[in-house]
C-alpha cells in the first residue's frame, strides 16, 4: 500500500492552513448573576441639584430659547445610559428649553480591589427650567463572566427581566433578533463613553435569546504594522429542559 | 460556577506530524469496557481477537468514527468510491485493513462490542461487521439486513439496544434491534431523510431531511406498536398509530434585515439538512441552509434571492431542546446585520460536538469550522475554521489528544487537525498535524474527479455571483424541492441524477438544445461567468456519470403492470408525450395551461419522468405536492385521469413510482 504523508502528500501546506477567532467563553447560572436594585431615595444632606460625574452647561438658542447639554465625566468612568427600544450610551446628551422633563441614567463603572461595581444615579432632567436633580441611586456588583486573555472582560447584571453585559471599550452592538412592533432595530450605541452594555433577555429562556456587542481594544504596533484590534461578544440566554436553571453563555471573539 | 476562560493564541502555524502516539485512551467519559470480538468467519486466516473500544461518538453515524483498537487509536471509514471500510492508524497513517463490502458505505457506528454497523447506500443493507481491523484480525462481515432503499445515516441508543437507520430515496426511517439487528418498524416520512441521533434515554430519534423543511422526532420506547411486522391492523389504524409514533418540527429560518439593504423580516426555506449532533446536555444541532428563493409571482434577474439584494443561502444551525422535542425559537432566527467572522457553509455535510463547540464539515468550502454550541445562535457564533482536503463528509474527535479527524472523500484523505482541549475554546489552534492520501481502489476517471469536485465548487464566480455551487440546488445531483423565481417565472428545481439521458431539450421551457447550453444559461442566470474548455467538459462528464437514484422495490408488480397499461393507454395519454417508458419524452413545448402570475411563458418542454416519484413537487411551480394530487387535478390539461376508477389511479400511480 503507498502511504503519502502530509509532506510528502500532493496536497499543499497552504491547503491546511486555517483560521481561528476564539478568544474565550463561558456559561453561567443566571443566579449566579447579582440584579440591580431599585434606586434608593438620597439622604437628606444629599444636595440633589449637584450630582457629581454630570455637569450642565446652557446657552442661549433660537428665538429667545436655552440649549442645555449634559456632559458625563466619562474620563472618571461616567456615562449617560438611556433605554428607549434598546440601551444608548453616551457621554453627552442635549435638550432644548422647549423640550419636556426626562429621566436619564448616569453610571458608572468602577474597578477596585478586583470588584466591578455598576453605580447608577437616577437623574430628572427639566430643560424647561435647565435642571438637573439626582432622583436616587443604586449599584450592583458585577459578575465577571469572561476575562479574555486579549484584556477584554465581559460583566453582566440583571435589569428587570433581563441579563446586561457590559465591557469597557464596547462601542456599538444589537439587543436580539427582535424587531420592534414599529420595526424599531434593537441597535446598541455607545458614543464617548468608556463601557456600554447591551441587554439579553430572560424572560423566556426557553425560547432562547442573544446580544452582541462589538469594540475596539487599543491601537497596537506603529507606521504599516499599525492595527486596531476588534472584538465581538456575544451573549445568549437559554434553557433546556435539561438545565436545573437557565444559563447565560458569553463568548469573547477577536477579529483578526 | 463561573469558568475563566483564556485567550485565544492565534497560532498560525502548520506542522506536519505524524506522531507515533502508541497506547492511547479512548474518550474516558463513555468509553466502555474493552471487549473481545470473535472472529466468526470459519476458516479464515485470522490472528488473535483484538482488543476494541469504541469511542464515545461512535454510536452517532457517520463516515469516519474513531476506536481504540489494541491501543491504536484507529479510524474506520467509509469509503464510498471504493465501496469499502478502510481502518487507519490516526497516527502514523499507515491503512491496516480494508474489507469490501459489496456495497458503498455511507455511515458506521460501532457497538460497545465492538462490532461496526455500515449503510450501505446502493444495495439497501444494513451489514454488521467484526474483527476488529487490525492486520491480523481484518474486518469480516457477520450479517446484512435489508432495510428501505438508499440507507445513508444511522445511529444508535447509548444502550446499543437501538439501531436507527435513515433511508434517503426510501423515505422511510428504519428501527432495528441493536443486536440481532431484526426490524422493529419502518416510518415512512418525508423526501430525503438524512441524518439521524437517538436521544440519551433511547426513547427518541430525531431526523433531519436533506430538503423539505421539517425535522422528525421518532419514538422508540415500544409504546407506538407501528411496525413493518404487525399484521391484522386497518390501515387507518396503523396510520393513527404512525402520527403517535412521530411528530414534525419545521425548521424554515426567519431572516431579520437589519443594518444592511432594508429592515425587516424575511421567511427562508430549509435544505441541506444532512447532518445532526448532540450534547449530553440536552442540545441537538441541525446545522443545514436556509434559501431565500425569492418571489414566485415576479421574475427575477436569476435564481432567487440574489437580486433582492440578500444572499440567496446562509448557513443557519436550528437547536432543538433534546428531553423537550421542540426547537428552541430564537435559535431559528439569524440577522443580516449581526458582525460575525467568516464561516460560510453552504454544503453542510457532517457536524459533531465536542468540549469546544459544534464541528461542521463543508462541502466547497472544504473546510471544518467551529461554532459555540452553548450560543443560542451558533451560526453566528463562529470560533475557528480549518480547511481541508476536498470533500470532507466525516468528522470524528479525539479530545483526548486534542484533535479532530476528518474524511475528506473527494481528495480521498484522512485530515487531523489540532483542536481545543478544554472547554472555553480559548486554546483552539488553527492548524493542520496530519493529512494522508490513500490510494483509490477503483479510481474514477481523473475528468470525473475534477466535475465533481466543480459540482460542489462554492464561491467560484464561474458559478455563480453569490456563492451558490450546483449541489446547492441539486443536492447529491437531485434536487432541493425548491420552486425559484426566475427571469421566466417560477421553476421548480430539477432532479438531474440519472435523468438526463435522452431528456434534451433542457430547462422547463426546452431553451437549451444540450446539456452544454443548458449549462451556459443556468451559470448566466445565476450570475457566474461560465465554465468553459476542460472543465466545462468534467462538469458535464461528472453530471452525465452521477449515481441515480436506486430502483424501488415494486410492493405489487401487478399494480405497476396494469398501472403501466394505462400509462400507455390512449385514454390517458400519458405516454404520447412521455414516451412508452416515460424516460423519453417527445421534446416539445407543450401548453398544460400551468401558466401562473409571474410566467413569462405558456408553453413548457415534456419532461422525463425516471424516478418521478422522489422529485416532489411537481410542475414547473411545484403546485402538486404528490402524484396523486398532479393526476387528479391536471385532468384535462395534460393527458387524462378523470375517467379512471380510485383503483386505477392507483395502479397509474404505483407504475410512476416504479420509473
Amino acid at each position: 500500500m503507498r502511504i503519502r504523508p502530509l509532506l510528502g502528500a500532493s496536497l499543499g501546506l497552504a491547503t491546511l492552513l486555517g483560521a481561528s477567532f476564539a478568544s474565550g467563553g463561558t456559561t453561567a447560572p443566571l443566579s449566579t448573576i447579582a440584579a440591580l436594585p431599585g434606586p434608593k431615595a438620597l439622604k437628606a444632606t444629599e444636595p440633589a441639584a449637584s450630582i457629581t460625574g454630570l455637569s450642565l452647561k446652557s446657552k442661549d438658542g433660537h428665538r429667545g430659547t436655552q440649549w442645555h447639554d449634559l456632559t458625563a465625566a466619562s474620563g472618571r468612568g461616567y456615562c449617560i445610559s438611556q433605554k428607549t427600544f434598546s440601551y444608548r450610551w453616551s457621554s453627552t446628551y442635549g435638550s432644548g428649553s422647549t423640550g419636556q422633563d426626562e429621566t436619564l441614567d448616569l453610571d458608572r463603572l468602577v474597578e477596585k480591589d478586583g470588584v466591578a461595581t455598576l453605580e447608577r444615579t437616577s437623574v430628572r432632567f427639566s430643560p424647561v427650567h435647565g435642571t438637573i436633580e439626582a432622583m436616587g441611586r443604586s449599584q450592583v456588583t458585577l459578575t465577571e463572566v469572561t476575562r479574555a486573555a486579549s484584556g477584554v472582560v465581559v460583566w453582566a447584571f440583571r435589569e428587570d427581566k433581563a441579563i446586561v453585559v457590559l465591557a469597557k471599550r464596547a462601542s456599538g452592538g444589537v439587543e436580539g433578533h427582535q424587531l420592534g412592533e414599529e420595526g424599531q432595530v434593537p441597535f446598541v450605541s455607545s458614543d464617548g463613553c468608556p463601557f456600554a452594555g447591551a441587554r439579553v433577555d430572560a424572560r423566556k429562556p426557553e425560547s432562547g435569546s442573544f446580544a452582541q456587542l462589538t469594540g475596539t481594544l487599543p491601537p497596537q504596533g506603529t507606521g504599516k504594522d499599525r492595527v486596531i484590534p476588534g472584538f465581538i461578544i456575544d451573549a445568549s440566554v437559554s434553557r433546556v429542559a435539561r438545565d436545573a436553571e437557565p444559563m447565560l453563555a458569553v463568548r469573547v471573539r477577536m477579529k483578526i | 460556577m463561573l469558568h475563566r476562560s483564556r485567550s485565544l493564541l492565534a497560532v498560525v502555524s502548520c506542522a506536519a506530524v505524524t506522531a507515533a502516539c502508541a497506547h492511547q485512551s479512548p474518550d474516558a467519559r463513555t468509553a466502555p469496557a474493552a471487549a473481545h470480538v470473535a472472529n466468526v468467519v470459519a476458516g479464515a486466516k485470522q490472528g488473535p481477537a483484538p482488543v476494541v473500544r469504541p469511542f464515545a461518538a461512535a454510536r452517532d453515524g457517520s463516515a469516519v468514527l474513531l476506536a481504540e483498537l489494541d491501543g491504536r487509536v484507529v479510524a474506520y471509514v467509509a469509503d464510498e468510491d471504493d465501496a469499502m471500510i478502510r481502518v487507519i492508524d490516526v497516527d502514523d497513517g499507515r491503512e491496516l485493513s480494508h474489507v469490501r463490502l459489496g456495497g458503498a458505505p455511507s455511515q458506521l457506528v460501532m457497538r460497545r462490542d465492538g462490532h461496526l454497523l455500515a449503510t450501505l447506500r446502493d444495495t439497501a443493507q444494513i451489514v454488521q461487521l467484526g474483527g476488529g481491523g487490525s492486520e491480523a484480525s481484518k474486518l469480516t462481515i457477520e450479517k446484512r439486513v435489508e432495510v428501505a432503499v438508499d440507507p445513508v445515516g444511522l445511529a444508535l441508543s447509548g444502550d446499543d439496544a437501538t439501531l436507527v437507520v435513515t433511508s434517503g430515496w426510501g423515505k422511510a426511517v428504519t428501527v432495528l434491534d441493536g443486536q440481532s439487528l431484526d426490524v422493529r418498524a419502518e416510518h415512512a416520512v418525508a423526501r430525503e431523510p438524512r441524518g439521524v441521533v437517538v436521544s440519551k434515554d433511547g426513547k427518541r430519534a430525531f431526523v433531519s431531511h436533506v430538503v423539505g423543511s421539517t425535522l422528525d422526532v421518532i419514538a422508540l420506547d415500544g409504546t407506538t406498536p407501528f411496525s413493518v411486522t404487525s399484521k391484522g391492523k386497518s390501515k387507518g389504524k396503523e396510520q393513527d398509530l404512525e402520527k403517535k409514533a412521530r411528530t414534525t418540527l419545521g425548521v424554515d429560518g426567519l431572516e431579520q434585515t437589519f443594518g444592511r439593504m432594508s429592515v425587516g423580516d424575511q421567511a427562508r426555506v430549509a435544505c441541506q439538512g444532512f447532518a445532526l449532533a448532540r450534547t449530553e446536555s440536552g442540545r441537538i444541532f441541525a446545522p443545514h441552509v436556509l434559501a431565500f428563493t425569492g418571489d414566485p409571482t415576479e421574475s427575477s434577474d436569476g435564481y432567487g434571492g440574489g437580486s433582492a439584494g440578500r444572499e440567496s443561502e446562509v448557513f443557519h444551525v436550528p437547536v432543538i431542546d433534546e428531553d423537550a422535542a421542540r426547537i428552541i425559537p430564537d435559535s431559528m432566527r439569524i440577522s443580516a446585520g449581526l458582525e460575525n467572522l467568516p464561516s460560510r457553509c453552504a454544503l453542510p455535510r457532517a457536524a459533531t460536538v465536542g468540549k469546544a463547540g459544534l464541528y461542521v464539515t463543508c462541502l466547497g468550502d472544504d473546510a471544518v469550522t467551529l461554532f459555540d454550541a452553548q450560543a443560542v445562535n451558533p451560526h453566528e457564533v463562529a470560533l475557528g475554521r480549518w480547511s481541508v482536503p476536498s470533500g470532507p463528509v466525516g468528522i470524528a474527535l479525539d479530545e483526548a489528544h486534542a484533535r479532530a479527524v476528518v474524511w475528506s472523500q473527494f481528495a480521498h484523505a484522512l485530515t487531523s487537525v489540532a483542536i481545543s482541549d478544554d472547554s472555553d475554546g480559548s486554546a483552539t489552534r488553527p492548524f493542520a498535524l496530519s493529512s494522508v492520501t490513500l490510494p483509490r481502489d477503483a479510481r474514477a476517471s481523473a475528468k470525473i474527479e475534477k466535475g465533481r469536485a466543480l459540482f460542489h465548487a462554492t464561491n467560484d464566480a464561474r458559478v455563480s455571483g453569490d456563492g451558490r455551487a450546483c449541489a446547492s440546488c441539486h443536492p447529491d445531483g437531485r434536487d432541493d424541492a425548491l420552486v425559484w423565481s426566475s427571469p421566466n417565472g417560477p421553476r421548480q428545481t430539477p432532479l438531474l441524477a440519472g435523468r438526463l439521458s435522452g431528456a434534451a431539450p433542457y430547462g422547463w421551457n426546452g431553451d437549451a438544445v444540450d446539456l452544454s447550453t443548458h449549462l451556459v444559461q443556468t451559470f448566466k442566470r445565476l450570475g457566474g461567468k461560465g465554465i468553459t474548455g476542460d472543465d466545462k467538459d468534467a462538469l458535464m462528464a461528472y453530471v452525465g456519470a452521477m449515481r441515480p437514484p436506486p430502483a424501488r422495490k415494486a410492493k405489487d408488480p401487478a399494480a405497476v403492470l396494469r398501472g403501466q397499461a394505462i400509462f400507455r393507454s390512449a385514454g390517458a395519454e400519458c405516454s404520447s408525450c412521455h414516451g412508452t417508458d416515460g424516460d423519453l419524452p417527445d421534446g416539445v413545448n407543450h401548453d398544460v395551461k400551468s401558466r401562473v402570475v409571474g410566467d413569462q411563458r405558456t408553453k413548457f418542454d415534456t419532461p422525463s419522468l425516471r424516478f418521478v416519484s422522489g422529485s416532489a413537487p411537481y410542475f414547473h411551480d411545484g403546485r402538486y405536492k404528490d402524484l396523486p394530487t398532479l393526476l387528479t387535478k391536471s385532468d384535462g390539461k395534460m393527458g387524462h385521469t378523470k375517467h379512471l376508477a380510485p383503483g386505477e389511479l392507483g395502479d397509474l400511480t404505483t407504475y410512476l413510482e416504479s420509473l
